[in-house]
């Protein structure tokens, strides 16, 4: 039978070899592919396993010794087919299932990345605007103008304009105290002007008084001259006595008068005296008051310094978180990012995996013994070989081509 | 009347930092997932600037913007494009299709802003 021929037999084990060579060298290109992330390292290998194979080749054609060099029966080939085969069916089973976990995993990351990210964005966005409002509310206390605000909050009193208006009351009533004591004082002065020509005008009633004495003493001489006359003074001594009487009375209505004038200066005396405690209780109270509302508005000043200060503060902060939240957004792409260098990583994979069951296939048809011919497998590797190079492209462009977080360029066309 | 702006990526996460810079200056913003929402988007309204990703599924951002522009509702509609691609190859395949700009992700949220500002005000 052929196959029984010595010469058929090295053969078919020179053939068994080579595709036990080429099965080896598509292996280190799988291998090379998962290991190296690196298109040129996976095209050298490559290169190198097909000039290895057409080396191989070329031998077999070009020399028949070789076939008489072999020493590998057909049942050392068979062995190492089944052994190569049995070793691609060990790793099929354990690469897939860790090529499927794996990007499994990798699909779990992709979702806790993404609502993490979802929740760390909603965060910042939240510390952004409550900031901004904090800024606006502390911008309207300090009664510091803010273009945004509305009527509304124009309608508002600031601490400011608070400020200004408790200032000008305080200020009023102050002056107000000053200027009802100077009128106090005013008036004590006019009360003692009006007691000193009342002194003048009773000095006068006493004149009036000396006036009417002589008068009656005049007219008592009157008396006694026309009583010396006798009959022919009779008339006389009337007119004398009328006089008499007249005096009399003057010095009656002189001494009411006086009396009246007392009283009058008696009260001008206490109006005096009450005006003067009153000018003096005035001056104290606006001496004492000026100092408590100096004291007061500086106090109200430092404080609203204070809040004005503690307002420019709060804009600071407000800017400052405002540039760290956009610092924040900024990295927070991250994960757009990873997601999309992990999603080639699963390619990636994927591609080995696909390139794995191409070899696992071959394997197989080799190891069962059809008889397909040692240019069947060849192609078949090839074929596996020039898919593999086509995966490893597709697979090796990342999206991604920044490798930090700092901020892209911006190109205008 | 605040100018509208669409914004189209498949991550949610960019989706909510670009609407939430341009809704902080005033701008409205609409938001799709892909280029075939966001073609649907721009069918029912006209948007003053459109800002998208360019690898996304269904249809990705070149893709949209080239068959934006054959809309004559959309001929000198400002569109940039807001990728993590860098490549120039892809930069001229966009610019192509009629993109008017390239941000390369991330984005800073002020230079996102003042490229708005420029390009529609």
């Amino acid at each position: 039978m052929l196959a029984n021929d010595p010469d058929h037999k090295k053969i078919l084990s020179l053939k068994l070899i080579l595709l036990a060579a080429l099965l080896v060298d598509v292996a280190a290109v799988g291998v090379s592919f998962l290991l190296f992330d690196d298109y040129r390292m996976v095209a050298v290998v490559v290169a190198v396993a097909l000039m290895g194979i057409i080396g191989i080749w070329l031998a077999v054609r070009q020399s028949s010794s070789v076939a008489a060099t072999l020493e590998t029966t057909d049942s050392d080939a068979q062995q190492l087919l089944t052994a190569t085969h049995n070793l691609f069916t060990y790793l099929d089973q354990e690469l897939t299932g860790q090529f499927r976990d794996a990007r499994q995993e990798n699909s779990q990351v992709q979702g806790i990345l993404s609502d993490a990210i979802a929740k760390l964005v909603q965060s910042f966005t939240d510390l952004e605007r409550d900031t901004a409002k904090q800024l606006e509310l502390a911008v309207r206390l300090s009664g510091g103008s803010d273009p945004s605000q509305t009527d509304i909050a124009d309608k508002d009193i600031s601490f400011a304009e608070l400020f200004t208006t408790i200032e000008q009351v305080m200020e009023k009533l102050l002056n107000a105290s000053i200027e009802s004591s100077h009128q106090s004082k005013d008036v004590v002065q006019s009360t003692r002007k009006t007691r000193e020509e009342f002194q003048g005008v009773m000095s006068l009633l006493s004149e009036v008084k000396k006036i009417a004495d002589q008068t009656n003493l005049l007219a008592i001489n009157a008396a006694v001259e026309a009583a010396r006359a006798g009959e022919a003074g009779k008339g006389f001594a009337v007119v004398a006595e009328e006089v008499r009487n007249l005096s009399i009375r003057s010095n009656r209505f002189s001494e009411r008068i006086d009396q009246s004038l007392q009283e009058i200066s008696l009260s001008i005396d206490t109006v005096e005296t009450s005006i003067q405690a009153l000018a003096n209780q005035s001056d104290k109270l606006v001496k004492d008051e000026k100092e408590h509302i100096a004291k007061v508005l500086g106090d109200t000043r430092g404080f609203y310094e204070v809040v004005n200060d503690s307002s420019g503060q709060i804009s600071q902060l407000a800017e400052s978180v405002s540039r760290q939240v956009g610092h924040a957004v900024t990295s927070m792409q991250f994960q757009d990012m990873a997601t999309q260098i992990i999603d080639t990583v699963s390619h990636r994979l994927e591609s080995a995996e696909t390139l794995l069951a191409g070899l696992v296939a071959i394997s197989s048809t080799a190891d069962s013994g059809h008889d397909g011919g040692l240019e069947e497998h060849s192609a078949q590797l090839l074929e596996l070989m020039n898919s593999a190079t086509k995966f490893v492209q597709q697979s090796h462009h990342n999206p991604v081509s920044k490798k930090n977080m700092d901020e892209g360029d911006i190109e205008l066309f | 009347m605040a100018k509208t702006i669409l914004a189209v990526d498949d991550s949610r996460s960019i989706l909510q930092m670009v609407s939430f810079t341009l809704k902080g200056a005033g701008y409205q913003v609409v938001e799709a997932t892909n280029g075939q929402e966001g073609l649907a988007a721009a069918k029912k309204h006209k948007f003053d600037l459109v800002l998208t990703d360019l690898n996304m599924p269904v249809m990705d951002g070149i893709a949209m913007i080239s068959q934006l522009r054959a809309q004559p509702a959309y001929k000198f509609t400002p569109m940039l494009m807001l990728t993590t691609e860098a490549g120039g190859a892809y930069k001229a395949k966009g610019k192509a299709a009629g993109a008017t700009g390239w941000l390369v992700k991330p984005f800073d949220p002020q230079k996102l802003l003042g490229v708005v500002k420029k390009v529609i005000g």
